[in-house]
């Protein structure tokens, strides 16, 4: 069997509104090794959770998608929802932003903790108990038999967010989508997020990240893909991402980080409703030219693929 | 410019079984013209509490807010609203603060139409002004709060701030919530609004990365406390507190996680309030710690 977990190719996500077609993804291709981390960054509204959603399947019922998506060598993008629902939380978890908005209030953690296992797994309640209680005692969440039997909102939002992950590695998946894991988190929390996926990953896991945090993508990751304005512009490892970004868009985000000066990217981000036409990043690059117009190729480098006329 | 002088702020809750909370325990500090400060700590080390007793939207429990000395404090609603324009706070998310029923132009006019004055004219030539000012075009004014983008409104609150010529700006959090390339812009709007107008900045926020690209002093805080103090506070961090916020943001020793339940401090300690997580901590530590001057630099840790 090969090493490739989940291949995205040519994923296109448009959702209707009344002021237009969203192009939220467009020929999105990407893949994932098992035992990887992979960091899709970029700006907010650029797209990056729409891409998520449609891997997990859970799109808005009024998008339009097109494109292949597989996992482990199965086509998930074609199959039923029935048979999706098995592999969600099964081969695939999620993790989302906000752990009190994900969890349902109305049930005791040890429950929603308990339920990918008893689902997935088959386990019988008193088996799923005990590994409740473990997952729980593994993630410091102390002490289990107690803790398991309170509610949401009895957990403070750093252990919240422990036992959402404790619920997301229940069934042993073998990919999690972490959706912006460190939205508006100060930075001993993101720390403590940080540690812990990295306890997860070296189990091995594979993870997708989806932040516009550049610095917790380049604490975490093994690979980054750089989205602008729906689609997909850069692909590279991170050390060679870091030591020389290629597209014009990476070098611009790398330079707004602090770390960097903080220097702001001229122009403001386009609308995903009337794209612009060619390169989307055109009207704010420095590089631009005639050729830019029309659409730049994916120019395929060793280990990297950059989507940029200037390497054409 | 501004003076603060042990600050203090208890939160009570609770009619029957009274609980109380201290968020700011004394708090000393002073800003200057056209001088930034950050203040870093992080969430829930009273932060904005600090922030709001600063541009007088809360009361003090017990201490005093001088203002070019001039006392603010305990100062009675008419006097004081000729001081409110002079300093304004930037929240962390402007949704909070725009009404979500009027165009952001409105918003931005409404500081004129308070204070009086001005003809219809004269309102519409300053919220111009600042409309160009933080970087918005003319097409923004008509548009609603949820008709723009973050970024966008953070700069219509700016402009609003500006409108009735703040000496000091108070920024809460004001870049957190964005993308890191708003955030930039963000910042470099604040930068040349500063140089130009000479204004004073206080730059409250938890991206130690931030504040140290934008500050020229900075406060370390710490469950309402001022524990470290200085202008190069992230070359040469004394305090220990400073160190564990610096390795968190530089992803380094992950293996400690610290624990947020394990904080709790047995009642009526009195001692340094990072007891229980700092690393370094002997008998010593157990007994109240004051801010010492290490060579140009106040820390509130008798090991330093």
């Amino acid at each position: 069997m090969s090493d490739v977990l989940l291949k995205v190719s040519g994923v296109s996500v448009s959702i209707p509104t009344g002021q237009g077609n969203v192009h939220a993804v467009d020929d999105a291709a990407f893949s994932i090794n098992k035992h990887e981390v992979f960091s899709l960054i970029g700006e907010s509204g650029s797209g990056k959770s729409i891409l998520g959603q449609a891997i997990m399947r859970l799109l808005p019922p009024n998008a339009v998608f097109s494109g292949k998506v597989e996992l482990d060598g199965t086509e998930i993008s074609a199959l039923s929802e029935k048979e999706m629902q098995k592999i969600r939380g099964k081969t695939v978890a999620s993790i989302a932003q906000n752990p009190y908005l994900a969890m349902n209030p109305g049930i005791r953690v040890g429950t929603q903790v308990a339920e990918p296992m008893r689902a997935h797994l088959g386990l019988s309640k008193e088996d799923a108990k005990a590994r409740t209680r473990r997952a729980l005692k593994y993630f410091d969440i102390l002490p289990p038999e107690v803790r398991e039997r309170e509610y949401p909102f009895q957990y403070s939002g750093g252990m919240l967010q422990r036992a959402m992950v404790a619920m997301g590695t229940a069934a042993d998946p073998e990919l999690i989508i972490a959706d912006e894991p460190t939205k508006g988190v100060d930075v001993l929390k993101r720390r403590n997020i940080a540690a812990i996926f990295q306890k997860v990953a070296s189990e091995g896991c594979a993870f997708l990240l989806i932040t516009h945090d550049v610095g917790f993508a380049r604490a975490m990751s093994d690979r980054i893909a750089v989205n602008y304005c729906g689609q997909i512009i850069e692909i590279a490892g991170k050390d060679a991402f870091f030591k020389e970004p290629l597209h014009p868009y990476s070098k611009a985000l790398l330079d707004a980080v602090p770390e960097r000066g903080m220097h702001p990217i001229p122009g403001s981000s386009p609308s995903m409703i009337e794209v612009p036409e060619g390169c989307r990043f055109h009207p704010r690059c420095p590089h631009k030219t005639e050729r830019c117009l029309a659409d730049p190729p994916v120019v395929e480098m060793a280990r990297r693929c950059v989507r940029c006329w200037l390497y054409a | 410019m501004l003076k603060a002088e042990n600050l203090h702020c208890v939160y009570t809750s609770g009619l029957i079984k009274t609980v109380k909370k201290t968020a700011v325990c004394g708090v000393d500090l002073e800003i200057f013209p056209g001088e930034t400060v950050a203040i870093v700590g992080e969430s829930g080390c009273g932060k904005s509490t600090l922030a709001k007793m600063l541009v007088q939207q809360l009361a003090p429990t017990s201490g005093e807010v001088f203002f070019e000395g001039t006392k603010l404090t305990g100062m009675n609603w008419n006097n004081l609203g000729k001081f409110v324009g002079k300093i304004q706070l930037i929240p962390q998310n402007p949704d909070d603060v725009l009404d979500p029923r009027w165009t952001v132009e409105r918003s931005v006019a409404e500081p004129f139409v308070v204070c009086g004055g001005l003809s219809r004219e004269e309102i519409s030539e300053n919220v111009d002004a600042l409309f160009a000012e933080v970087g918005l075009s003319a097409e923004h004014k008509p548009r609603y709060p949820h008709e723009l983008s973050g970024g966008e409104l953070q700069r219509v609150v700016i402009a609003r701030a500006l409108a009735l010529k703040p000496e000091l700006l108070v920024c809460d959090e004001a870049t957190s919530m964005l993308d890191v390339s708003v955030q930039a812009f963000i910042v470099a709007v604040l930068k040349e609004i500063q140089t130009k107008r000479g204004l004073g900045l206080v730059f409250i926020t938890h991206d130690l990365e931030a504040a140290k690209a934008v500050s020229d002093r900075v406060l370390v805080m710490y469950a309402g406390e001022i524990v470290e103090e200085g202008k190069d506070v992230f070359d040469r961090p004394l305090h220990p507190y400073t160190r564990a916020l610096l390795d968190a943001v530089r992803y380094a020793s992950l293996d400690v996680v610290l624990q947020e339940e394990d904080r709790a401090l047995p009642d009526g300690f009195l001692g340094c309030p990072y007891f229980r997580l700092c690393r370094e901590r002997t008998v010593a530590c157990k007994e109240p710690q004051k801010l010492r001057d290490v060579s140009g630099r106040l820390v509130r840790c008798w090991k330093s």
